[in-house]
This record gives C-alpha cells, sequence and structure tokens, in this order.
C-alpha cells in the first residue's frame, strides 16, 4: 500500500482521539538532535471543524481484536485496515517536524492481537525515531489497556505525555459497552503512571541527569452523551481524575454516531456539542479558576444550564455576594466575577497594589465591563443603579447557545451555527421554524426564566 | 535614574534613522535638552509641518547608556520596551519615550501601574508583537531546496528576531532562511551562523522539487484526513487561524 494511503487510513482511524496538545515539557535543543519543546505547546494549524493540529496524531495500526460498541475501529466494522512500519513512521515524523507542521508526534493503536503485542510495537517505533533519528521533540503516547506495567514504563520513559482513555463515564457504561476493556485495565496503569512520575520527580531532585518518565504528565479523554451519565457525575469524576491521579488535563469527546445498535443512541443523534463545551468550561473552572465541583453542580441541578456559561451560572445563584470592589476584593473572588479572567483578574492585581483603579483604568487592563458592570465597582463608580434584572441576564447570556458563533455571524448569514446551539433551538428549528426566530424565541423564554431565578 | 525629572513638552519633530540604536538616541537627546517632542519620526518626511525638525544622529556610545539605563530597570521593562519597539505602529517611539519617562521618573515600580496609559500603550504593543511572534513559531511552514529550508512569512510587525531563537535551538543541524516579506528582511542560519540580509523585492518561493512535492501531498492529505464532518465548523476555524496567515500555509493551498 503507498504511504500516502496508509497515513489517510491511519489518521481518520485516529482523528476521534481529541487531546492534541503538546504541552507541559519544557526542553532544549541538543546538538546533533533535531527537536525542541515548548511548555505551553504550540498548534501548528486548525481543521475546518475548528480544532487544533498540533502533532502528528495517528495510529500505528487500526487492526483491531476487539470489539468496542461505539469505536469505528471495532473488529466487526467492515473499513480498509493499515499499519505502519516504524521506520515510515520515524521518517514521516521527522520530515514533518522539519518543515514545521507539527510539534512532534501522538501515537496510538489498535490493539493488535494482545495489550503486550501492541504495546511492544509502539515502543519499538519509538525507540527507533528518539534514538537513530534523534527526535527531540513531543511525543504524546497512549497506553494500551491491559498492558505488562513493565511496557508501561518503558513507553513513559520514551514519551512526553502518556494517556489512558477512560471511554465512559461509569462502570456499568463501560461494561455494556466494551465488554474488552475492563473497569482496572484502565485504572491500574493510570495509577502506576501517578505513582511513577511522583519517584520520578524525586529521582530527578536528588539526581539531575535521571531519565525522566512523562514530564508532561497524563492525560485521559471520555465520550459524553453516549450513555445516561448527568454532568454532575462527569464533572465529579473529572475532578477526582486530576485529585487522585494528578492528571493534566481530562477531554470530553461529544459522541458521534459511527454504528448502529441497540445499546447506543440512536444514529441519527446529533453531537452534543454544546454539552461538551460547558463541561470544557467547568473543567477550565476546576483548573484556572480554583472552583470546586460541588459549586458548580449538585444533586438538585446536576446538568448545565444550555444558556450561561458554568461561571456566569455561578453567579446568577450567587447575586447576593455582588458587587465586589476590585481595588479590595481577594483574588479568589475576582476570578469569580463574570467578564473577569485569570488574565485581567492577574492585571488587576499587579496594578491596583500601584494605584487605585477606575473605569477607564478597568477597560485599559482589558476587563470585559458589558459582563463585569453589573458585579463591580471601582474608584468612581458604585456599581449598577438598580438595574433591570433583565438586563443583567441578557449581558451574561452565551451567545453560542444561541447559534452565534465567535465571528458574531448570526443564524440569518449562517444556519451551520444551529450545530453547537442549545438543543430547544435545534428542536424548534427542526419543527419547521426558521433557525433565527427558533433562537430569538428561546432567548427571550431563557431571560424570562433567569430573571425571576435572580 | 529615578527621581528624574519630567521632560518640557516641546513643538519640535525628532527624526532618526529607524534603528533601535537610533531610538536610544532620540530618548538621549531628549533627556539631554529635558524636552519631550511632539513625534519621532523614522526618516524625514516629505510633509510639510509647522514645528521645527531636528535630526538624531546614532552614535552607540549614547545608545550604549540609555541601553544600560533600561537594564537597570529589570528584564520586564527592558522586554516591554524591546518587544515594543518590532512593532509596526508609527507612534511606537512616542508612545515608548513616555513610558520611559515615567519609569524614570516615578521609578520601575511604575511599569506596574498597568492602568496608566502610558504603561497600557506600551504593554498594547508589546502583546500584539509577542501575539503575532508567537503565532508564527506555529504557521511558519518551511520547504526543501537542496538540502536547505526556507520559508516565507508577511507579518504585520516586525517578528524575525524573536523568532530566531526557537528554530535556532530546534534545528540545529539545519540550514535555513526565513524571508520577511513585509519588512524585506531575511534571517538566514547557515553553517551554525547566523545573519540578517535586507531584499528589495518580494520573494516568492519556487516550485517545489519532487520529494519536496511529495511530502507537501501527504502533510495535506492528513490535514484533510482530520477533519471531523460531523462537526465541521468554518467560522471557528477562521476564528483560531485568521486568514491572513493562510497565504504561506502548506496546506491551505490547492
Amino acid at each position: 500500500m503507498e504511504l500516502l494511503e496508509k497515513l489517510r487510513i491511519l489518521a481518520d482511524s485516529a482523528k476521534y482521539d481529541v487531546a492534541c496538545t503538546s504541552s507541559g515539557s519544557e526542553r532544549q535543543g541538543q546538538p546533533g538532535k533535531i527537536g525542541n519543546t515548548v511548555n505551553a505547546g504550540l498548534c501548528h494549524t486548525f481543521t475546518a471543524d475548528g480544532r487544533c493540529v498540533s502533532l502528528l496524531k495517528v495510529l500505528l495500526t487500526n487492526i483491531c481484536a476487539y470489539d468496542c460498541k461505539y469505536c469505528v475501529n471495532r473488529r466487526s466494522n467492515d473499513l480498509p485496515r493499515a499499519a505502519f512500519t516504524p521506520r515510515e513512521l520515524a521518517r514521516l515524523t521527522i520530515e514533518f517536524y522539519r518543515r514545521n507542521y507539527i510539534e512532534g508526534l501522538f501515537l496510538s493503536s489498535a490493539v493488535l492481537k494482545n495489550p503486550d503485542y501492541t504495546m511492544e510495537q509502539m515502543i519499538h517505533a519509538l525507540e527507533l525515531l528518539r534514538g537513530e533519528y534523534g527526535f527531540n521533540g513531543y511525543i504524546h503516547a497512549k497506553t494500551i489497556p491491559g498492558a505488562d506495567p513493565a511496557l508501561v514504563q518503558r513507553l513513559g520513559l520514551l514519551a512526553d505525555r502518556l494517556s489512558v482513555n477512560i471511554e465512559l463515564p461509569s462502570e456499568t457504561s463501560l461494561n455494556l459497552l466494551c465488554p474488552d476493556k475492563g473497569r482496572k485495565a484502565i485504572f491500574r496503569p493510570m495509577g502506576q503512571i501517578a505513582r511513577t512520575a511522583q519517584e520520578n520527580r524525586q529521582e530527578l531532585q536528588l539526581y539531575r541527569g535521571a531519565p525522566k518518565f512523562a514530564p508532561a504528565g497524563q492525560s485521559t479523554q471520555m465520550i459524553v452523551g453516549a450513555t445516561p451519565e448527568s454532568d454532575y457525575q462527569i464533572l465529579n469524576l473529572t475532578q477526582e481524575l486530576y485529585k487522585k491521579y494528578q492528571l493534566k488535563r481530562v477531554f470530553f469527546s461529544a459522541y458521534i454516531p459511527v454504528v448502529e445498535d441497540s445499546r447506543l443512541p440512536a444514529a441519527d443523534t446529533k453531537p452534543p456539542l454544546l454539552r461538551e463545551h460547558r463541561l470544557y468550561q467547568a473543567d477550565w473552572l476546576l483548573r484556572y479558576y480554583d472552583f470546586q465541583a460541588e459549586e458548580i453542580l449538585d444533586r438538585e441541578n446536576p446538568n448545565f444550564n444550555p444558556y450561561l456559561d458554568p461561571k456566569c451560572n455561578w453567579a446568577v445563584n450567587h447575586y447576593h455576594l455582588f458587587p465586589v470592589d476590585v481595588n479590595k476584593a481577594p483574588f479568589e473572588m475576582l476570578l469569580r466575577v463574570p467578564g473577569i479572567g485569570p488574565k485581567s483578574a492577574r492585571r488587576i492585581r499587579t496594578a491596583r497594589r500601584q494605584q487605585t483603579l477606575d473605569w477607564e483604568g478597568l477597560r485599559r487592563l482589558g476587563v470585559v465591563l458589558k459582563r463585569a458592570q453589573y458585579f463591580i465597582t471601582c474608584k468612581g463608580y458604585a456599581g449598577p443603579h438598580s438595574p433591570r434584572r433583565e438586563m443583567v441576564v441578557r449581558s451574561l447570556l452565551d451567545p453560542k447557545a444561541f447559534g452565534y458563533g465567535s465571528y458574531q455571524t448570526s443564524l440569518f448569514e449562517d444556519p451551520s451555527g444551529l450545530l453547537g446551539a442549545a438543543p430547544q433551538v435545534q428542536q424548534l428549528a427542526e419543527e419547521g421554524m426558521a433557525p433565527a426566530l427558533a433562537a430569538k424565541t428561546v432567548e427571550e423564554e431563557a431571560v424570562k426564566c433567569l430573571a425571576e431565578k435572580l | 535614574m529615578p527621581g528624574r525629572k519630567a521632560l518640557i513638552p516641546k513643538d519640535l519633530i525628532y527624526w532618526y534613522d529607524g534603528s533601535y540604536e537610533g531610538f536610544l538616541c532620540c530618548v538621549f537627546q531628549s533627556y539631554q535638552n529635558r524636552e519631550l517632542p511632539t513625534d519621532i519620526w523614522q526618516l524625514l518626511r516629505p510633509e510639510t509641518t509647522l514645528f521645527p525638525q531636528v535630526e538624531i544622529v546614532t552614535h552607540p556610545g549614547q545608545a550604549q547608556r540609555v541601553e544600560a539605563s533600561i537594564r537597570k530597570m529589570g528584564p520586564w521593562i527592558r522586554r516591554l520596551v524591546m518587544y515594543a519597539f518590532l512593532n509596526d505602529s508609527p507612534d511606537k517611539e512616542m508612545k515608548l519615550l513616555r513610558f520611559l519617562e515615567l519609569c524614570y521618573r516615578e521609578g520601575p515600580q511604575a511599569a506596574r501601574q498597568l492602568a496608566h496609559p502610558d504603561v497600557a500603550a506600551v504593554v498594547e504593543l508589546e502583546r500584539q508583537v509577542s501575539r503575532e511572534s508567537g503565532k508564527y513559531l506555529e504557521v511558519l511552514r518551511f520547504q526543501e531546496r537542496e538540502g536547505m529550508l526556507g520559508a516565507v512569512i508577511r507579518p504585520h510587525h516586525c517578528v524575525l528576531p524573536l523568532l530566531q531563537n526557537h528554530f535556532c535551538d530546534r534545528l540545529p543541524q539545519e540550514d535555513f532562511v526565513i524571508f520577511d516579506n513585509s519588512h524585506g528582511l531575511a534571517l538566514l542560519k547557515r553553517g551554525g551562523k547566523v545573519e540578517y540580509l535586507e531584499f528589495e523585492k518580494p520573494v516568492i518561493l519556487p516550485t517545489p522539487e519532487a520529494r519536496e512535492k511529495q511530502y507537501q501531498d501527504l502533510w495535506k492529505a492528513f490535514f484533510k484526513a482530520l477533519t471531523i464532518e460531523e462537526r465541521r465548523n468554518e467560522a471557528l476555524q477562521r476564528s483560531n487561524l485568521p486568514k491572513r496567515y493562510w497565504e504561506y500555509l502548506t496546506e491551505m493551498q490547492p
């Protein structure tokens, strides 16, 4: 088979893996080798679905012994199959890397024969790339559930980041949809990676030249919308993964029907993109905004509000805590003001040590005053004069939920905006209402309902 | 330096050679004469003004003294000044001079008043430059020809010096050249040495050799295969990667 055809098949099979980050590792170039890594990671391009491409993301092979129901590569699916030789893969990585197409390699694989055999093949390919080809750039490798711990160890010494996908948010769902992978097979390597990484950090403190084990940590991903778990369950699991296994990232992937099966949602189900988006927003609140999962959702409200991002939703529910004085409020509280993100919060903190902030000053710092105005006071601004509740709510609504993209195009111009809109909007549109009218109707409804809550 | 007196505004226009040293000499001159000019030009402009124009000649010695005074105020201020100077904005010199005056007068702490108009202006200049140079670390594309790598970019700001370390560190074995078509400046790394060359006409990369073509096709095929059709969202693509970067992107060519 030609290399071009192979690449097409093995990239196509890998594309549902969402993680494509090259972050968490800072390594300088070395004479005689090729490559370095940048801590923040670099996104080299963006595909037509708007997702970033950072790494050459391919499977070593898509020939699979397993039959996981939700997966394109399952044994029973009729699909062209291919496999790279280690040398083909190494050469391709180097040639792409030299041209600055990519930051490195994301290597995953279907289960060829059995987990151990597959991992050995992956290790062989990475050893060739790191050794003979002198590749010093980023490598993200996926461990195969059920493989020997000794192989996970070897893989971690070659890769910057490791990942074990937990696939589905609960054990019941896992047993139902992928009977070949047990819960144990997933959490055991995750625990092993977390422990080894910790030991490795201690080793590195004692001896700087010690070989590094997965310096960019580990990540995981799960499919959202294939099974009945609530957002609260998913977010709690996410928080636990960060705390217990020190994961660097948890990725979510909106379920896209790839097969007709009685245990799965109907094949014409739309991917729950807005829900996925809300999960990522909540995930950011956990990682950068000092939120706890229980503050974002709880047993009574186990699912995200489709019209508000989770931070604005929190502010609506805690409206009595506002307004806060930007010149005095603790940093953690600044982070909770709608319209102030970590960057502007840090700028405010730096600036207010030197000067008293007024309205113009906040604007210069980059605070989104359209939202923040209802939640702050500053020098010369004592907060809004008895604001109409509808106005407050309207400023907080997430335009995405109503089909307004980041480009401020409305559904009049671009009906494809419906893809990421709230399910209620999609439903009205499906029933024959003009998309723009559907969006407006749902928006007014949401404003009324939220204003009452305030 | 802190505690210096304020400069007195004067109806004068400075003009200099456009180099960083030249600009530092403008700072020197304005302190020597205790004057704040109304504007600073790169080279003499043909337009007529009511104000007298003063040519500032570049003296390496003066530039060094100003450079030392900036260095003394810490890495944050030095970075702001150097990055902001690479900005293509026509009023960067005046913004920088006002910013430096503030720092000299009140001490380096003044630069932390991020909401101060003179600080915010320079921070914004710096932000634009580092954003663009950061983007070019990602979207620059090399082509191979006769064993050497070449790339063309067309940035708003003069980001080439900020790309140098990254690519030299990353590709120690390679010889490469990056042409900045907007500024007529090229970064050439050959045999472990780096030099900057000026050129007149915009560079057009030649049609690729067979082997190069093969890798370009592989990359395009990979790029295409990655799109998930059910999620197609070109507006999101454009907001993450504005069209002005597409000109030299291999994967965006037909």
